[in-house]
């Protein structure tokens, strides 16, 4: 009896212990695939360079910036709504009906499929937003109703909006109770307090918030992929009314519509290891923010 | 001492009129920015349903559209025809045939091969990831050892953090030439391979869910069933698991619909074929991966652009049921 007990107990050990294990082979391997591979190809040209030939050869200058041209318009956009939303959030609404209805929003922004914002971007942003851009200063061509770099960022910027206003949450939650009503006790008025108490000590939460979604905005393709990425931008001067190459647009393009996969295989290692270095550290350094941020408050 | 001063002056402009004034001005103001704020969330969630449903509408309501769909054509009263095209001429098109052609002289949009080839690769992805995240949950809980158990989950939240464009990268052009020899299937993409590749993108999910679950369990049952002499394989499966199955369902239900939606590793490595079938040896499409692949070369205003934002809608009412009902019975397990 306790030797079938003791042989069970030993399987259980074994077999949970190995899938532990296992998961941690796979993440090591495609981290250390990426980039044993990827770093064959990288050099200094290779980052500063555009591409040439065919796009097998040649660097990914372009494609950095379009990616950082991106993220950086996005977070402008996305960062400063996402700190007002949770600060009304937290700090200002009553409970009633329209704290439901932006908290359920804030929930169901976050799980709407990727895809799905693309479709909003190009109906919305594009369609609606630009045509009647275009229709107020009465131009005959279109100059806002394109696929363009400044309503992809809109778009990513729709789709970071709930991790930024989680990060801020998280922050206002860590500030004390009792930090409010002094100041409420010193004759400050709501936004008073806000302004001179919450928000100072919120700044860390936003930080956070621009760095995980910087790393998220990075990373997704699915929604900008007919709000504006091109395969090939020969000269994208960086002007948000123009179409722009990504990163990770192009390792989706190459890989899948490239003439000869096999050629073009090296430099997509390469950018594959470009990108998941971008996002990691990005990911990283908002983790490590985020855990500072909660030592800080716990003193 | 300087400073005194300076208070002393603050305070006596505070209370001075005008201040007060100014200060009840300026709060208006802010509280009503941060209210036009939850206004804003509010407002894109109602537009990205309004415009989703507003460009699959014509499918219904304009007659050219529905014409277009239509599978017969009368070619004696062609206009008559027309004029009279109804919304089942659509929904004939849309569930009465097994065809997915949309670019042809009459074009074929059939739901089922794409319901069929979603169904299969989600399938495949929560299966695998529901498996083996419990194992590696329930590792991390009980058997790890435990200086090893933080290291284990902070790497597994790492795949968290991949780009789901690098996994299907990856897919492509590593995993499936070897997964190919393994499995022994006659197409290189397949449903598996995308479904095994999807299925890393829930697993850290799925840990983390399942890891919160196992150590937010009474500790002093499992400390009295260790006392009562009770192995840990008994504590797992005679008290964890009965207590937990509600919300470990309710967590895969959640992976379910995070695979739903995901697009770049099903367009990359699926294959892409619209099949209406079962086989998970075959190539299959699902609808992210359609509207990800389509959607950059049609004609606004076309049949096919209203067509691929139904499947767009379609894809939204899915995951709202099924996070509804995840987070339904996730609540329903906490208070329970």
């Amino acid at each position: 009896m306790l030797d079938r007990r003791k042989t069970l107990e030993f399987i259980f050990k074994a077999v949970t212990n190995a899938t532990a294990l296992f998961v941690v082979a796979i993440i090591t391997f495609i981290i250390g695939l990426v980039v044993i591979k990827g770093s064959a190809h990288m050099s200094w040209e290779f980052l500063t360079a555009g591409p040439t030939g065919d796009m097998e050869h040649g660097g990914i200058w372009p494609m950095i910036k379009g990616t950082a041209m991106l993220v950086m318009m996005m977070s402008m956009f996305t960062v400063p709504l996402g700190a007002v939303i949770a600060i009304y959030l937290n700090e200002v609404s009553r409970r009633n009906w329209f704290y439901n209805a932006v908290m359920s929003s804030v929930r169901t922004l976050a799980a709407v499929p990727s895809i799905v914002y693309g479709l909003f971007g190009l109906a919305f942003f594009v369609n609606i937003v630009g045509g009647t851009l275009d229709w107020l200063i009465g131009y005959e061509d279109h100059v806002f109703k394109v696929r363009c770099l400044l309503w992809a960022a809109f778009t990513m910027g729709a789709l970071t909006l709930p991790t930024n206003v989680i990060s801020v949450t998280e922050a206002l939650k860590l500030v004390p109770e009792e930090q409010r009503h002094a100041g409420i006790c010193l004759g400050y008025t709501r936004w008073e307090v806000i302004k001179w108490v919450v928000l100072p000590q919120a700044i860390g939460g936003m930080l956070t918030g621009l760095v995980l979604s910087i790393s998220r905005g990075a990373g997704e393709v699915a929604p900008i992929l007919f709000v504006g990425v091109a395969y090939f931008v020969p000269n994208f001067t960086g002007d948000p009314l123009d179409q722009f190459m990504e990163l990770g647009y192009h390792i989706f393009v190459m890989a899948t519509q490239s003439p000869n996969v096999d050629r073009a295989a090296p430099i997509l290692y390469s950018t594959t290891l470009v990108l998941l270095t971008l996002t990691f550290t990005f990911n990283s350094i908002g983790q490590i923010l985020r855990w500072i941020h909660r030592r800080r408050i716990d003193r | 001492m300087s400073e005194i001063p300076i208070v002393a002056e603050e305070t006596k402009s505070i209370s001075s009129d005008r201040m007060i004034k100014r200060r009840k001005i300026e709060e208006k103001i802010a509280i009503g920015a941060l209210f036009m704020g939850g206004a804003i969330a509010v407002g894109i969630v109602i537009a990205i349903f309004y415009f989703v449903i507003q460009e699959s509408y014509p499918l219904i309501s304009d007659t050219d559209l529905r014409n277009e769909m239509s599978l017969y054509h009368d070619t004696e009263n062609e206009e008559e025809f027309a004029r009279n095209a109804s919304v089942f001429q659509t929904l004939d098109n849309l569930l009465g045939q097994f065809m997915w052609q949309p670019v042809s002289d009459q074009p074929l949009f059939s739901l089922w091969p794409l319901a069929a080839g979603t169904l299969k690769i989600t399938l495949v992805a929560v299966a695998e990831g529901t498996v083996i995240s419990f194992l590696t949950a329930i590792a991390i809980a009980f058997y790890l050892p435990r200086n090893l158990r933080y290291t284990v989950k902070v790497i597994t939240e790492l795949l968290a953090g991949i780009p789901s464009v690098v996994l299907g990268f990856l897919g492509l052009i590593y995993f499936a030439t070897y997964m190919q020899t393994i499995t022994g299937t006659t197409f290189r993409l397949n449903a598996f391979l995308a479904g095994t590749m999807l299925s890393l993108t829930v697993i850290p999910i799925m840990t983390t869910l399942f890891e919160d679950i196992y150590s937010s369990y009474s500790k002093e049952q499992i400390h009295a069933a260790k006392c009562c002499g009770m192995f840990d394989y008994q504590i797992i499966t005679s008290l964890i698991i009965p207590a937990t199955y509600g919300k470990v369902f309710a967590a895969g239900l959640l992976g379910f619909g995070r695979c739903f939606g995901e697009t770049m590793i099903v367009l990359m490595c699926s294959g892409n074929a619209a099949i209406f079938s079962m086989d998970f040896a075959s190539g299959a499409r699902t609808f992210a991966a359609t509207i990800g692949a389509e959607m950059g070369e049609v004609i606004v205003g076309d049949t096919h652009y209203s067509v691929l934002f139904l499947l767009g809608l379609i894809l939204i009412f899915a995951t709202f049921t099924i996070n509804y009902f995840s987070q339904r019975l996730i609540r329903r397990w906490t208070y329970a």
